[in-house]
């Protein structure tokens, strides 16, 4: 599932917001490899000592807490925050991701095995583990899934908006039938033949057991519904769905505390959404042995933080602004470590503009090419994130560790050097004409400009970036410098990500094509196959700027619908040389935690990635 | 009075009708449909559709606007896009907990500028009077976030005396009862919104106690060997207070409002922080409520000034 990213507080994840403050030097770079291990600090080993109870009190982010307990989310509320952070510990997924902060698949704390595919990967056999149960001790089984598969229909029938993962054509439209074939085993017949690393991580994944046996009625002490036919499948989604309407009964709700994931709900404050989860004794996996995991809400990253700082929370998010205090936190005995998130930021360019001939400039590789010697990913990094971030010079980056990183990500395609960029466009007839590259040498000759590129045609563009992240500004505005220095007029436009995502978007906004040439508004993350289907493929849902190259859509393709699984790293690969956008670094998240607490380093270097396995955690002191 | 009374409410009609027309354009022509926003980039275009469609932004403005005052006339303020839960029960939630906090600290703030703008008028251009008037510059001055921050500093973090954050009990239970029954807490809060308000208070209280040691009857009142406690306190105070009440009326709105940073800074769950999470998520019912709710309140409170006037001066007829 990806998620696209704001500077503020939007469903998905949080961009970072650099300090204003000159920065302290930071103990260790953010892309430091601790024996194999990538990310800024080090994860103590687990100790020895482990004292049973206590509590954990967890901060989230301002604004960004749990508002959707049914582990069928509709868009507007679908977050981490309320996803892999809130329903995931009380409803596990079919298959856990990710093992350790290595982004596959961990069976281990999954429930089922991997799938075995077949016929063309059309058919695929999910046998599940048979020592999970829910707490009101009913096995974990086949036909949970199917519950699911047939829930998720009827959620999408009435409406494409009450599935956040949903897109036309794939999962769970793409379900041709689901069948429990034994007790614990599910075969699913899909309608196209897909590349089974897409299948698994992409389709797959979205999979996750519903209690079939409590949660198939439509009123409250109804009678079962059969949820076999479309129209008993909506009436079981709508009453579940009305009933996740109501977050003050969350923690009353005998509905909620039908659980199979490691811990339950005990309360639920609907005004701040701060809950408290207990553990579930009924869990057939580890047993968390703290007496409750406190969620905190915070009206404020300061507010968060200063909470942190003194020793109210036991784990907490470290706000970006306070990344130059992270040595004080460390000397006051907090352990701290933090990675990027499997994601890229970019700047998108715009390829149907054709005011001042852009779609024309900026269809030519060369240009693009150019423009991305003037991206000085390690000045963003030092400079505008202080060293908390990694560079990333495509859709998928070097950090996290990922089995599909393409050869071309661990170093720059097009390094930073604005004599590179004026060579470039020198080499393709441009010359600086009172400081603006103007073309010069018209027509598609190798050393001219290209084809409908006019004698007289500047090179100049306006850029419209989110102002509301200070990062984004920073990297924009020395973008903006350097395109200077090489003749390249960049005028900057400060637009709210909501403006900008209403208003400077292709498919969604066609009357407003012209009004833009490139637009920074954040990134996404990724799902943990990195396919960017639907963002660069022609016609793409959330190809923003309309970008169309056969090459990468026939790439885009084998990810999706062909054999091998690394196709998406030749994908990858081709999208970095072939830049439809410029990608800028992928910020750190940073997380400290009391040196009380200890587990396997494996659940700390997860939560970077979002994903938390607190029954793991316990406290080596009683204070 | 009656007659001005009628005619007031009907100027008031007449006002917030303006403003729910004004402010309901401003957000729907500004911001446009909300769907792509409230569903995130990622969602299909047909989602984005489906979900403006389901809640009538497909219609034509006017019978938008309709439809939301047909709603709210059946006392219906809508679904937070957001928060999942009704505008109704979200404002009830905030609600509350703002006016304890505001009303709090309007309180002590006039308690404390009240005796202390009459001591400054009484003695005038003395030492003491400098050093007050220097010491509300400066509160004044202090931007908000800054005071709340240093009295975290000093009096929960290097002395924790008063507890903030998540030890808080409003910060996670955010109930009446939870701000109520955690007085600690709200010291620091109070603390903050009481020091930035006296400082302008009690310069108001200082000039207009001054207007009326000028007059003739604190002169008569003196003269007839009235001891100086009771000229202070039956002739000086009464008048003195006369435009603090219009000040007072002209708060109102703030009590409800929100003190946005002082919440932000400590953790308190009131409007102010509701409304900017609604501003940049685009949540237009909660944004809608709150802005009508400012309204009616500003209206309220000019009409409860006017009247409190004539009260506490009978020379003064409405008309």
């Amino acid at each position: 599932m990806t998620f696209a990213r704001t500077g503020a507080t939007v469903a998905a994840l949080a961009l970072v917001a650099a300090t204003a403050l000159a920065a302290c030097a930071k103990s260790s770079t953010s892309t430091t490899s601790h024996a194999g291990v990538t990310g800024y600090g080090d994860i103590p080993a687990p100790a020895a000592k482990h004292i049973p109870g206590g509590t954990v009190t967890f901060g989230m982010p301002a604004g960004d807490t749990p508002t959707y307990i049914f582990p069928l989310t509709p868009g507007a509320n679908s977050s981490v925050y309320t996803i892999s952070f809130f329903q995931d510990l009380m409803y596990r997924p079919l298959w856990w991701t990710p093992s350790g902060h290595a982004l596959q698949i961990n069976y281990g704390l999954s429930l089922a095995s991997k799938p075995i595919m077949s016929n063309d990967n059309k058919t695929v056999v999910i046998n599940m583990k048979t020592n999970y149960k829910w707490s009101n001790g009913a096995p974990v089984d086949a036909q949970d899934v199917v519950f699911m598969i047939d829930l998720a229909r009827a959620a999408v029938k009435i409406s494409p908006a009450n599935y956040g993962n949903y897109s036309a054509g794939f999962f769970p439209d793409n379900v041709v039938s689901a069948k429990a074939t034994s007790k614990y085993q599910v075969t699913i017949q899909f309608s196209k033949s897909y590349n089974p690393g897409y299948l698994l991580y992409d389709q797959l994944a979205l999979l996750s057991p519903f209690p079939s046996t409590f949660w198939d009625v439509d009123a409250v002490g109804g009678k079962p519904v059969d949820y076999n036919t479309l129209a008993g499948a909506e009436k079981i989604y709508k009453f579940l769905n009305a009933q996740s309407l109501k977050l003050a009964t969350y923690a009353n709700n005998p509905l909620w505390q039908d659980v199979d994931g490691p811990f339950r709900l005990s309360a639920f404050n609907a005004s701040t959404d701060a809950n408290t989860l207990v553990p579930n004794k009924q869990y057939s996996g580890t047993h968390a042995t703290i007496s409750k995991f406190e969620e905190v809400a915070f009206t404020s990253d300061d507010a968060e933080y200063n909470a942190l700082r003194s020793g109210q929370l036991t784990i907490g998010l470290v706000p970006t602004t306070n990344y130059p205090q992270i040595p004080a936190l460390e000397k006051q005995g907090f352990h701290t470590f933090g990675e990027a998130d499997f994601g890229w930021d970019y700047i998108v360019f715009n390829f149907k503009d054709k005011t001042s001939n852009w779609d024309k400039i900026i269809g030519q590789l060369y240009v693009r090419q150019a423009l991305a010697h003037l991206v000085d990913e390690q000045g963003y990094v030092s400079g505008v994130f202080h060293g908390y971030a990694a560079s990333a010079d495509g859709p998928v980056p070097p950090v996290p560790p990922s089995p599909f990183t393409p050869s071309n990500a661990t170093k720059p395609v097009y390094p930073f050097s604005i004599a590179a960029a004026k060579s470039l466009l020198a080499s393709h007839g441009w010359k600086i004409v009172k400081g603006t590259q103007t073309c010069e040498s018209p027509g598609t000759a190798a050393s001219d400009c290209g084809a409908g590129i006019p004698k007289g045609a500047t090179l100049a563009f306006t850029l419209v970036y989110n102002n509301g992240s200070p990062p984004i500004q920073q990297e924009d505005t020395a973008f903006a410098s350097d395109a200077k220095q090489a003749g390249i007029p960049v005028t900057l436009v400060g637009k709210s990500f909501n403006f900008i995502l209403s208003n400077y978007y292709d498919i969604a906004a066609p009357a407003n094509i012209d009004k833009w040439a490139a637009e920074d508004f954040g990134g996404f993350s990724e799902a943990l196959y990195p396919t960017t289907n639907f963002i660069f493929n022609t016609g793409g849902s959330f190809n923003i700027g309309d970008y169309s190259n056969s090459t990468t859509d026939s790439l885009i393709n084998n990810s999706v619908y062909g054999a091998n699984q690394s196709a998406v790293k030749a994908e990858a690969a081709q999208i970095a040389e072939n830049l439809p956008a410029l990608f800028q670094p992928d910020a750190d998240h940073v997380y400290a935690w009391k040196d009380t607490l200890s587990g396997p380093q494996s659940s700390f270097w997860e939560v970077p990635q979002f994903s938390l396995n607190p029954e793991e955690w316990y406290f080596t002191s009683s204070k | 009075m009656g007659t001005y009374l009628i005619r007031r409410a009907a100027t008031s009609v007449i006002i917030l009708f303006g403003i729910s027309v004004l402010a309901f354009y401003m957000l729907h022509v500004i911001g446009g449909p909300p769907g792509r926003v409230v569903l995130g980039l990622r969602a299909p275009v047909a989602s984005v559709a489906a979900w403006n469609k389901s809640h009538g932004f497909d219609r034509a403005l006017p019978l938008q606007y309709l439809s939301y005052m047909n709603q709210l006339f059946h006392g219906n303020l809508g679904q937070s896009y957001k928060l999942n839960e009704s505008v109704d029960d979200v404002l009830a939630q905030h609600a509350p907990i703002s006016a304890y906090l505001s009303g709090l600290g309007l309180f002590f703030a006039l308690l404390i500028a009240f005796p202390l703008g009459i001591f400054q008028a009484v003695r005038r251009n003395s030492l003491g009077d400098n050093v007050i008037t220097a010491a509300a510059f400066i509160t004044y001055s202090t931007p908000v976030f800054l005071l709340g921050l240093l009295l975290i500093q000093v009096f929960a973090i290097t002395l924790p005396i008063f507890p903030v954050g998540a030890n808080a009990a409003v910060s996670q239970d955010s109930s009446l009862w939870g701000a109520i029954s955690d007085p600690r807490a709200m010291v620091l809060p109070v603390a903050t919104l009481t020091m930035v308000s006296v400082a302008s208070y009690s310069r108001f209280m200082r000039s207009s106690a001054l207007d009326a040691l000028a007059q003739d009857y604190i002169k008569a009142a003196r003269a007839k060997g009235l001891p100086e406690r009771l000229v202070l306190i039956r002739h000086l105070l009464r008048n003195a207070s006369l435009p603090m009440v219009t000040l007072i009326g002209l708060s109102i709105p703030l009590l409800l409002a929100g003190n946005l940073i002082t919440e932000a800074v400590f953790n308190y769950p009131g409007l102010g922080i509701m409304f900017i999470d609604a501003l940049q998520a685009e949540d237009y019912p909660v944004l809608l409520a709150y802005t009508l709710m400012g309204g009616v309140l500003t209206v309220v409170g000019n009409y409860v000034a006017d009247v409190a006037l004539t009260v506490a001066d009978p020379r003064i007829r409405l008309a």
